[in-house]
C-alpha cells in the first residue's frame, strides 16, 4: 500500500455538480455558481483518492508533495482523439500520444475507432488497452465502431465489444446514410444502454473542405454549409427521441445546431454535446490564406458560431471540450488546401487554449475545468473527473502563474500539424497523475520553461 | 454604389473575425502578401486580389507596347533571353498554355512544356517533389494551372527565391492573366474603367475568370459590376466580392457596356445545379435579342472556348460585337508583360541582395 499527499495545495472543490442540469432548465450563466477553491491538501492511497480537506488532519504518507500553492484540479477527460495506431503510425502511435495527452493534463482519453483494423472487433479492443498499458499510463478508452467496418450497414457487436472495454460507439467521420441503420443502431444500444458517440454530418451535404461563406466563396473553395450540421442534427434528434438512446452529439460547430441541441434538451431527450477546443479559437478567417493547418472537419465556421460555441459552454448547452485531435504527417498537409486531409492535432496546445478559453470568456477557470472534467465524465457515467474521496486518483497540478509561447518544435505528438506557433499562452500543466501514478513531471522535463515564471496570483 | 459594396465586403474580411493565426513571416507588415516582393514589387503572379491600381496599369501599359512586337516579321524581344520557362500544366488547357509558350517564347526564353498527368501524381509523387525536381533542372518561372484553388499559392511558397510563379488558373480560385487580358481587351475598346456597366453571365459559383475579373474590376475603378446566374450558381455571398447580383438576365442587360459570358461546364447539367441545356440557354443565353437590351456599342467578351446554343449564340460569338478573338491576341501581349515584370523584379531583387552581400563582405574585410 503506498500512500501519497500533495500539501500545500488550492483544489478543485467538485463534489456535486450545481449546474449539472442547467442546460435544461436554461439556466443564465451568472446564476452558476462558480465552484469553491479551497486551500488544504490531497492524498491518494493506492490509485484512489482517501483524503481531501485541511492539512493539519492528513494522516501520514509514503511520499510528500509539495505544490507549493499551486492548483490541483482533476484529471482532463478528453472525450475524442484519434491516436492512428494500430495502422497509421506514421501520424502518431499510442506511445507518443498519449504522452502529449498527459502533459496537457489529460488523464481519460477515450480514443477513435477509425483506425486499421477498425474498432469492431474485442481483438483490436484488447490491442489497444494493452499497448495503452505499457505506455505512460493515460486511462486509454477506446470507442468502438458502430457499425462493422464503419460501412454504415451491418450493427457491430457492442455487448462484446462493451464487455471487451469500448466506452462509446462511433461511426467516426464516417457517416452512417442509412437513416433505417441509424434507427436500428439507436434502438440496439438502447436495450443495452450503451452510449453513442456521433458527429452530426449530413453525407450529401458535407463535401466540401471549408465553412460555405464569404471565405469559401472568395477562395473558390468548395463549401460545407451549416445545413450539413443541422440537418443532420435535427434527423438525429428525432431518431433519439423515437427510440430512447444515448446520443453525445460530437464536435459541434454552428449557432444554429447549438440551438436544436438546446431545445432537444428542453424537450428531455437524452442528448449531450461536445466541441473541439479548436472550434472555439479558430474561424473561417483563418482559412483565408488558404492554410491547410486550420482545414479542420467540421470546418471552422464564423465569429457568429464561434461566440456561440464559447456562449454554450457557459451555458451547459455543450457538456465537454474534447480535444478532437487529428495527428497528420506533414505531407498529408503539404498539399494545395483542398487536397489536404482535414484535422489538427491538438493535444499539445490542449490545456494552453482552456487557461487562455477561461481569460478570454471571463468565465473563471471552474466552468472550463468543469467541461474536461466532470462534464464529460457525467455524460459517459464515469467515476472519474472529480476530487473526492473514493474517486480515482486523476488529478494534475496546474501552475496558473506561467507565461509561455508556443512552439510546434517543442510538440510531442508525431503530428505537427499544429496551427498554433508563437500563440502566447498562460498556464501549464506541473504534474500529472493518473491512477495514483504520477505519468508527466513538468520538472524533470522542460525545466527551462520556468525563465517565464512571472510574480502574479489569480 | 460598388463604391459601398466594395468597401463592405472589404470591412468584412478585415473586421470582426480577423484572422488568428500569427504567421512569423508575416508578422512584420501587416498583409505582407506572398506575390510581393519586400519592396512591394510583383515577383509572383497569383492573383488580382491584394494588387495595387497601379500595378494593373503598370501590366497594361507594358502590354500594350508589346502588342506590336507580334505584328513585326521578327517577333521577338529579349527580355528573358537565357532563363527557363516550364509551363506546369495539372490540368488540360491548349489555349492558355499556347499563349503562354507563344508569350515566353517572344520573351527570348527557352520553354519547357510538362504536362504532368494525373496517374503520375497518383503513383505516388506529391507535387513537392515535382516541384523540386524542376527546381534542380535550374527553371527560372514556373507556369502553373492546377485543379485545387491554392495550388499556385502553394507552390509560390514553397519554390527558391529566384523562381516567379505564374498561376494560369488554380481550381475556382484565380485565373489572373486571363482577367488581365481581359481588362485589356475591355480598355482597347471602352477607354475609362468608371464609366462602364459591365455584365457577367453564367456559372460564377466554379469560374475562376469570373472571380478574377471581378477583383480587376474593382480595383480599376467600374462603376458598376452585375453578376447574373441561377442562384444555384450564384450564391448570396458573391455580393461580398464587390458586385450585384441578378438573377434575371434581360433586366440586368439594361445600359451594359461589356457583356461577359462564361464557359459552362457540361459536368454541372449532369449534378443537380441546372436542369438542361434548353433551360438555360432561355434563361440565361446570350441571344442576338437580349443583345438589343445591351448599349448598341455593348461589346461581347468570353473566355473561350465557348459552348456555342448554351450559353452564347453562334451569331452573337462571332458577330461585330464580339471581341472573343481580340481577346487571345491580347492574350499573348499581357502574358509578355506579366512574365517580363515578375522576372525583371526577381533579378533586381537578387542583384540587390547580392550587392547588400558584397558589400557586407567589404565591411569585415
Amino acid at each position: 500500500m503506498t500512500t501519497t499527499s500533495i500539501v500545500n495545495c488550492r483544489y478543485y472543490c467538485a463534489d456535486g455538480r450545481e449546474d449539472s442540469d442547467a442546460a435544461a432548465n436554461e439556466v443564465k450563466p451568472d446564476e452558476i455558481r462558480p465552484k469553491e477553491i479551497k486551500k488544504g491538501a490531497i492524498q491518494y492511497t493506492n490509485g484512489t483518492i482517501s483524503y481531501i480537506g485541511d492539512a493539519d488532519k492528513l494522516s501520514d504518507s509514503d511520499h510528500t508533495i509539495d505544490a507549493n500553492n499551486k492548483l490541483v484540479i482533476p484529471g482532463l477527460i478528453d472525450c475524442y482523439a484519434r491516436l492512428r495506431e494500430p495502422g497509421f503510425e506514421k501520424a502518431g502511435t499510442i506511445a507518443s500520444e498519449t504522452l502529449a495527452a498527459a502533459k496537457s493534463g489529460i488523464t481519460t482519453l477515450f480514443c477513435a475507432p477509425d483506425t486499421s483494423p477498425i474498432i469492431d472487433e474485442p481483438g483490436t479492443v484488447e490491442l489497444i488497452r494493452r499497448r495503452a498499458a505499457a505506455a505512460i499510463g493515460v486511462n486509454v478508452l477506446p470507442i468502438g465502431a458502430l457499425t462493422s467496418g464503419l460501412k454504415g450497414e451491418q450493427l457491430s457487436e457492442m455487448q462484446i465489444l462493451s464487455d471487451a472495454g469500448c466506452i462509446a460507439f462511433s461511426n467516426g467521420d464516417k457517416p452512417v446514410m442509412d437513416n433505417q441503420v441509424l434507427r436500428r443502431v439507436m434502438e440496439y444500444s438502447a436495450g443495452f444502454d450503451l452510449n453513442l458517440i456521433i458527429a452530426p454530418q449530413d453525407p450529401w451535404l458535407s463535401g466540401g473542405v471549408a465553412h460555405e461563406g464569404s471565405v469559401s466563396i472568395r477562395l473558390g473553395l468548395p463549401g460545407i454549409p451549416l445545413a450539413a450540421e443541422t440537418v443532420a442534427l435535427s434527423q438525429l434528434i428525432e431518431l433519439c427521441y423515437q427510440t430512447g438512446a444515448k446520443v453525445h452529439f460530437s464536435r459541434l460547430s454552428s449557432q444554429r445546431g447549438l440551438s436544436l441541441v438546446r431545445q432537444a434538451k428542453k424537450d428531455n431527450i437524452a442528448v449531450t454535446a461536445d466541441v473541439g477546443i479548436d472550434h472555439l479559437f479558430l474561424t473561417e478567417m483563418d482559412t483565408s490564406d488558404f492554410n491547410t493547418f486550420c482545414h479542420a472537419s467540421p470546418p471552422f465556421r464564423t465569429h457568429a458560431d464561434k461566440e456561440a460555441l464559447r456562449d454554450a459552454i457557459k451555458t451547459g448547452v455543450l457538456d465537454a471540450i474534447c480535444s478532437n485531435h487529428a495527428p497528420h504527417e506533414l505531407d498529408a498537409k503539404l498539399t494545395p488546401y483542398s487536397d489536404s486531409e482535414p484535422g489538427l492535432s491538438s493535444l499539445d496546445s490542449f490545456t494552453g487554449l482552456l487557461v487562455k478559453l477561461a481569460d478570454e470568456m471571463n468565465t473563471g477557470l471552474p466552468t472550463i475545468i468543469d467541461r474536461v472534467t466532470a462534464g464529460p465524465a457525467k455524460c459517459f457515467s464515469l467515476p472519474h473527473g472529480r476530487l473526492s474521496v473514493g474517486a480515482p486518483a486523476d488529478l494534475c497540478i496546474l501552475d496558473t502563474e506561467t507565461y509561455w509561447e508556443f512552439s510546434t518544435d517543442n510538440m510531442i505528438s508525431r503530428g505537427k500539424n499544429n496551427p498554433y506557433q508563437g500563440w502566447d499562452f498562460h498556464g501549464s500543466v506541473e504534474l500529472t497523475v493518473a491512477g495514483g501514478k504520477t505519468i508527466y513531471n513538468h520538472s524533470h522535463g522542460h525545466s527551462d520553461d520556468h525563465n517565464h515564471t512571472h510574480d502574479r496570483n489569480i | 454604389m460598388t463604391d459601398f459594396i466594395q468597401k463592405t465586403a472589404s470591412d468584412q474580411y478585415r473586421g470582426e473575425g480577423s484572422c488568428h493565426i500569427k504567421k512569423p513571416d508575416l508578422m512584420t507588415s501587416a498583409h505582407q502578401d506572398i506575390q510581393l516582393t519586400t519592396s512591394g514589387e510583383l515577383k509572383h503572379f497569383l492573383s488580382i486580389e491584394g494588387l495595387s491600381r497601379d500595378k494593373l496599369l503598370e501590366i497594361l501599359d507594358t502590354a500594350e507596347r508589346f502588342v506590336g512586337v507580334g505584328e513585326k516579321a521578327n517577333k521577338k524581344v529579349p527580355l528573358l533571353r537565357g532563363k527557363t520557362v516550364a509551363n506546369l500544366f495539372f490540368e488540360n488547357s491548349t489555349r492558355t498554355r499556347t499563349t503562354f509558350e507563344l508569350a515566353a517564347k517572344r520573351l527570348s526564353a527557352d520553354v519547357l512544356n510538362i504536362n504532368v498527368s494525373v496517374s503520375a501524381v497518383t503513383k505516388g509523387e506529391s507535387l513537392l517533389d515535382t516541384l523540386r525536381n524542376l527546381q534542380a533542372m535550374q527553371c527560372d518561372m514556373f507556369v502553373v494551372r492546377h485543379s485545387s484553388s491554392g495550388a499556385a499559392h502553394f507552390i509560390a511558397s514553397h519554390v527558391e527565391p529566384h523562381i516567379s510563379v505564374i498561376n494560369a488558373g488554380d481550381g475556382q480560385h484565380s485565373h489572373p492573366t486571363q482577367a488581365m487580358l481581359d481588362m485589356f481587351a475591355i480598355r482597347r475598346n471602352k477607354g475609362d474603367f468608371s464609366k462602364l456597366k459591365v455584365v457577367i453571365v453564367g456559372d460564377i459559383l466554379h469560374s475562376r475568370v469570373a472571380r478574377s475579373q471581378i477583383h480587376a474590376l474593382n480595383i480599376l475603378g467600374t462603376g458598376n459590376i452585375t453578376a447574373v446566374g441561377p442562384k444555384t450558381l450564384l450564391p448570396e455571398q458573391v455580393k461580398e466580392l464587390g458586385v450585384h447580383i441578378r438573377h434575371d438576365l434581360d433586366g440586368a442587360l439594361e445600359g451594359a457596356d461589356v457583356v461577359i459570358g462564361l464557359r459552362l461546364q457540361k459536368e454541372r447539367m449532369r449534378s443537380a445545379l441546372l436542369s438542361t441545356e434548353d433551360e438555360y440557354y432561355r434563361n440565361f443565353g446570350l441571344t442576338e435579342r437580349r443583345m438589343r437590351l445591351a448599349k448598341p456599342d455593348a461589346i461581347v467578351m468570353h473566355p473561350g472556348p465557348t459552348n456555342r446554343g448554351v450559353e452564347i449564340e453562334s451569331s452573337v460569338a462571332d458577330g461585330p460585337q464580339s471581341i472573343i478573338l481580340e481577346q487571345v491576341t491580347g492574350g499573348i501581349a499581357v502574358r509578355m508583360a506579366i512574365m517580363s515584370i515578375a522576372m525583371g523584379n526577381i533579378d533586381k531583387n537578387l542583384a540587390l541582395s547580392n550587392e547588400a552581400g558584397t558589400s557586407k563582405q567589404t565591411t569585415a574585410t
